[in-house]
């Protein structure tokens, strides 16, 4: 590590100190003639075709955003929904074996389901599926900054893969499959969790059945079709549950366990050790007795079987009219645009309520209504700190010696405060409705991840971007491990006509959106660099992956 | 998360410190130095989760503490392990900490640390039956996390505003001149206690205080593409705010790494858990106030982890010495630089939690308890009501959720006017004051303040 420093330091005093020391202006070698335009999609076509591969993948590039623009936004689209999952957990059983780890005993390290996430996240075909699950990490969020789940990565991982299994299904199982999942039951403390006992006065733990309502289904208050709040004769927002709802949706998630390790296992209600990989299972001995009363008026009744008082109180919220508007805008937040209109979340809450051909629910119908909208390529959002380092890694396409990408992740998460799956609380990174002070927040505009954006992190992103570009690192891979590397030959072939340099580097980390001024001040920039085409690359792109355009991108 | 990752994030921390330490820091500027005499600061830890505080300040004498164990069942401490604090209540009322808590009774014995019992959000006094008959206002998204921990930021608990106290009484001090960077200081990112309508906060890392942009220190060319990309204008508002907040981040950056660089060695030792690595980051700071300008700070800091639906004896037992030990060593350093009587640091909490057990641990409560830390505090004394733990009593509206008996606004009201805050701008920090205080009364609106 401290030769990284080292090499970091030296480079980038090397590159940019010493050069910037001549003087500016140039000269040099006169620039070569520029190159005859190559057949194909034309710019319009490409920056469409890179703005979408940005709301839909992890990053993308050139041959891919030639590619998709070939092809066509929406037929990429539809291929896309016809791709199987790639899973994670079988990354972590292999790196598991390889490594000796026998995971039906010991299981591998937590960092593993690292190890999975960044090689599927910089291969993976099945990139829409890729990255709507991850959006729904944001939205239905566990953790590793709980123990009993940074200790197995079998769990996370495993909780990912039900994502993508359910990322193209239908939102009811989706939101079954999460309240089922043990890292879930883990991070909210519905694992284990008993009957009341009158005598030793305890009642059933409320977490999930408070946070499954709040954060997972409906919100707070009602809505209105268009994401609005409804209001009262008094003109007061009407909350959607009380504390007596919470109490009773607490006796339905009450007499689950973890369920057997292999199957067909024996598993027990109670504190042993947890098996994070497969659904929790009911113990019926141990589920809340008598009815209770959900979400207007509905009744489960005294005495049907536990698992059915479950998918009751499932159907219960997922028939709500609230599901489509708020988690609606949740993924159109975290997919496309801060401020998506009102009449763009109608559009969508009518994708989720489904109609004589589509079912309520329907995860690809409210996709497509997300990512094919006419404001979708309107709209504008601060990119995730955090996607915008995975994405450098896909459009400068990394490389591996051996196939295998066994990112690790902390350094990210340390300078950024963010990384997939550790988030500090079930509330996620940011809140949907913070809004920074100054002018976004005096025009009531939504900008989530602005509130992870202090001196800190944005300093943090520059370090972090001067030690892939010029440490020359790609994703931080643990000593021991293949090496990962950067490719920059593409863009150092451009090298000697800053224009088509800069323009390259727009579409890749832009979108092809920079302003004319941010162009201009990384043209002037590398025109200060003669006869280094590394040194040139490299600070337009560190000046490139800092500059506000790559940061706030629709 | 465990040692093995912790250790990791620590590696990291001093990888980057070392790096941003080589850096040459070329235009970095003192800010001109405070010529005021009367520095005063306020130091915000944020338990963020919700703490159990009914064990950490526990009844002792015999009658109120066997209320205590009928009322927790499994989840009371055992008498003999408890802690007894030197003090005696009016009517025999006796106090003990947390066994894991030592320092914090040393504290609360020589005079430097009181308790705020009960203390809780509330849109308006509150009584059982007025609660119970929903004929009084109540707080938003009562019992739940996301509102209840922005409500102790903000005292506003009727509505969801994204202004918090520290940040209005920072909008208060700036409406009568430029408000320093280092007014607001956090080790926790940016918060809803430090927002106002005009200032923010200013982020230090605990591990590694103030870091740098690679390049800027050492390149010409650099440091003027950089400014050059920071000084254009842009279409977008989004891409004008990221513009200016690197641009305040860089040249805070300067003017801080200036002052923190001559900062002086102090002889108190911190220790390695997270609120000491904050505490000893903020005592850095408070170390180099003459340098930075300012004559008022506020500092937020939070340790997260208090969710105790699971395992609340064992993880107490774990994380309150954490909190007990970085006090101490806070007072200590502030001690130190003699400005032990000018820094009052107090706990918040999402909310205290439900006294009876789910059989593995508490859930979301409503009022719980605080500690107020400093030399100008009225320490050795339990402030507030303690209320009854007798099941189903006139504040328990279930499970042992206590209806508060002190307002936030009230602990709020208190440090504000001790801060320096008129009695006539007090509503404009807490526009909620006028429904529990009197703020022309010239009496205390508690009295944990001298």
């Amino acid at each position: 590590m401290n030769t990284l420093r080292t090499s970091l330091i030296g480079v980038l005093l090397l590159t940019v100190a010493a050069c910037g020391g001549g003087g500016a202006g140039g000269g040099g070698a006169a620039p070569p003639p520029p190159p005859a335009p190559p057949p194909g999609p034309n710019a319009a076509q490409l920056r469409e075709a890179a703005k979408l591969l940005d709301h839909t993948t992890f990053g993308a590039n050139f041959a891919t955003i030639d590619a998709v623009a070939r092809e066509g936004t929406q037929a990429w689209l539809e291929r896309q929904f016809t791709i199987p999952p790639t899973n994670h957990l079988p990354i972590v059983l292999r790196y598991g074996n390889l490594y000796g780890y026998d995971p039906t005993s010991v299981p591998p390290p937590g960092t593993y389901r690292r190890f999975a996430w960044w090689e599927r996240t910089l291969t993976a075909p099945d990139q829409l599926r890729q990255r709507v699950a991850y959006a729904l990490t944001q939205v239905f969020v566990v953790s590793d900054n709980v123990d009993q789940i940074f200790i197995n990565p079998l769990g996370l991982s495993s909780y990912y893969d039900m994502l993508l299994a359910n990322a193209f299904g239908n939102f009811r199982d989706l939101l079954f499959n999460v309240t089922m999942h043990p890292v879930m039951g883990i991070y909210l403390s519905h694992v284990n969790n008993g009957k009341s006992d009158p005598a030793a006065n305890t009642f059933p733990d409320e977490n999930y059945a408070r946070e499954v309502m709040q954060l997972f289904s409906i919100g707070l208050f009602e809505l209105n079709a268009d994401g609005s709040q409804r209001l009262n004769a008094n003109g007061n927002p009407i909350p959607t549950y009380d504390n007596d709802d919470i109490q009773e949706f607490a006796k339905i998630f009450t007499g689950l366990s973890y369920g057997p390790a292999q199957p067909g296992g024996p598993s027990f209600f109670g504190k042993e050790a947890p098996v994070l990989h497969v659904p929790m299972r009911m113990f019926d001995n141990f589920h809340e007795p008598g009815s209770k009363t959900l979400l207007n008026g509905t009744v489960v009744p005294n005495g049907q079987a536990p698992m059915d008082d479950i998918n009751d109180a499932i159907d219960n919220l997922f028939n709500h009219p609230n599901v489509g508007p708020f988690i609606g805008r949740l993924l159109i937040q975290r997919l496309v645009t801060s401020n998506p209109s009102p009449a763009y979340i109608a559009r969508v809450t009518a994708a989720f309520n489904g109609n004589a051909t589509t079912p309520r629910g329907d995860m690809r119908a409210v996709l497509r209504a997300i990512l094919l909208d006419p404001e979708a390529g309107a709209g504008i959002k601060l990119r995730e700190p955090f996607l915008r380092y995975v994405a450098l890694n896909r459009a400068l396409t990394a490389i591996s010696d051996d196939g295998t990408y066994p990112g690790y992740g902390y350094l990210a998460q340390f300078l950024l405060q963010q990384h997939v799956l550790s988030a500090p609380s079930v509330f996620n990174f940011y809140s949907p409705n913070f809004a920074p002070a100054g002018e976004l927040g005096n025009n009531q505009r939504f900008a989530p991840e602005f509130q992870i954006t202090t001196d800190s992190t944005l300093t943090g992103f520059a370090i972090l971007m001067a030690y892939a570009i010029y440490g020359d690192s790609s994703i931080e891979t643990p000593a021991g491990f293949t090496r990962i590397r950067l490719d920059f030959s593409q863009l150092e072939a451009l090298a000697a006509d800053p224009v088509a340099l800069v323009d390259r580097i727009d579409l890749l980390l832009a979108g092809g959106s920079m302003d004319d001024a941010t162009k201009t001040a990384i043209r002037n920039a590398i025109g200060a660099i003669t006869n280094d085409p590394v040194g040139r690359t490299r600070l337009a792109l560190y000046l490139a992956t800092i500059s506000p355009a790559a940061a706030a991108q629709g | 998360m465990n040692n093995y990752s912790r250790r990791n994030f620590l590696n990291h921390a001093a990888l980057v410190s070392l790096g941003a330490a080589t850096q040459m820091n070329t235009l970095g500027r003192l800010a001109h130095a405070s010529s005021h005499g009367d520095y005063k600061a306020m130091v915000c830890i944020l338990l963020a989760g919700g703490a159990d505080s009914f064990n950490m300040l526990v009844p002792y004498d015999t009658s109120r503490y066997n209320d205590y164990t009928g009322f927790r069942s499994d989840l009371a401490l055992p008498r003999n392990e408890l802690l007894p604090l030197n003090y005696a209540g009016p009517n025999g009322e006796a106090y003990a900490t947390h066994p894991g808590m030592g320092p914090v009774r040393t504290l609360f014995d020589q005079g430097n640390l009181a308790f705020i019992a009960n203390v809780g959000t509330l849109a308006d006094p509150t009584d059982k039956t007025a609660y119970q008959n929903g004929t009084v206002r109540l707080p938003l998204g009562l019992f739940s996390h996301a509102d209840q921990i922005a409500q102790w930021q903000t005292s506003v608990p009727d509505r969801r505003i994204s202004t918090g106290v520290a940040g209005r009484i920072g909008d208060v001090i700036a409406a009568s001149g430029p408000a320093p960077i280092a007014l607001n200081v956090s080790t926790a990112g940016t918060n809803l206690f430090q927002t106002g309508a005009t200032v923010t906060n200013y982020s230090v890392d605990a591990n590694d205080g103030v870091r740098l942009v690679p390049g800027y220190g050492d390149s010409q060319l650099f440091k003027d593409s950089l400014d050059s990309l920071l000084g254009a204008s842009y279409s977008d508002a989004f891409r004008r705010t990221y513009r200016q907040k690197f641009r305040a981040a860089i040249d805070s950056g300067l003017t801080f790494k200036a002052a923190l660089d001559a900062a002086p060695t102090l002889n108190t030792t911190f220790g390695t858990g997270p609120l000491s690595a904050s505490l000893a980051q903020i005592a850095r700071v408070i170390s180099v106030r003459d340098a930075l300008g300012v004559d008022r700070q506020t500092f937020f800091v939070t340790v997260g982890g208090w969710d105790h639906h699971d395992d609340v004896l064992p993880l107490q037992a774990q994380m309150l010495p954490g909190i007990a030990n970085g006090l101490s060593e806070f007072h200590q350093a502030m001690t130190e630089l003699g400005v032990a009587d000018a820094v009052t640091t107090f706990t918040i909490s999402d909310f205290g939690r439900t006294l009876t057990s789910n059989g593995k641990g508490s859930d979301h409560g409503w009022g719980g308890h605080q500690l107020v830390m400093g030399g100008a505090v009225r320490g050795n004394d339990v402030y507030g009501a303690y209320p009854s733990l007798v099941p189903d009593n006139a504040l328990d509206v279930g499970r042992g959720r206590d209806i508060p008996t002190t307002s936030v606004d009230e602990m709020y009201a208190e440090l504000a006017l001790w801060f320096g805050v008129a009695p006539s701008d007090l509503d404009l920090v807490l526009p909620n004051i006028g429904r529990f205080y009197a703020t022309q009364s010239g009496a205390p609106p508690i009295g944990f303040m001298s």
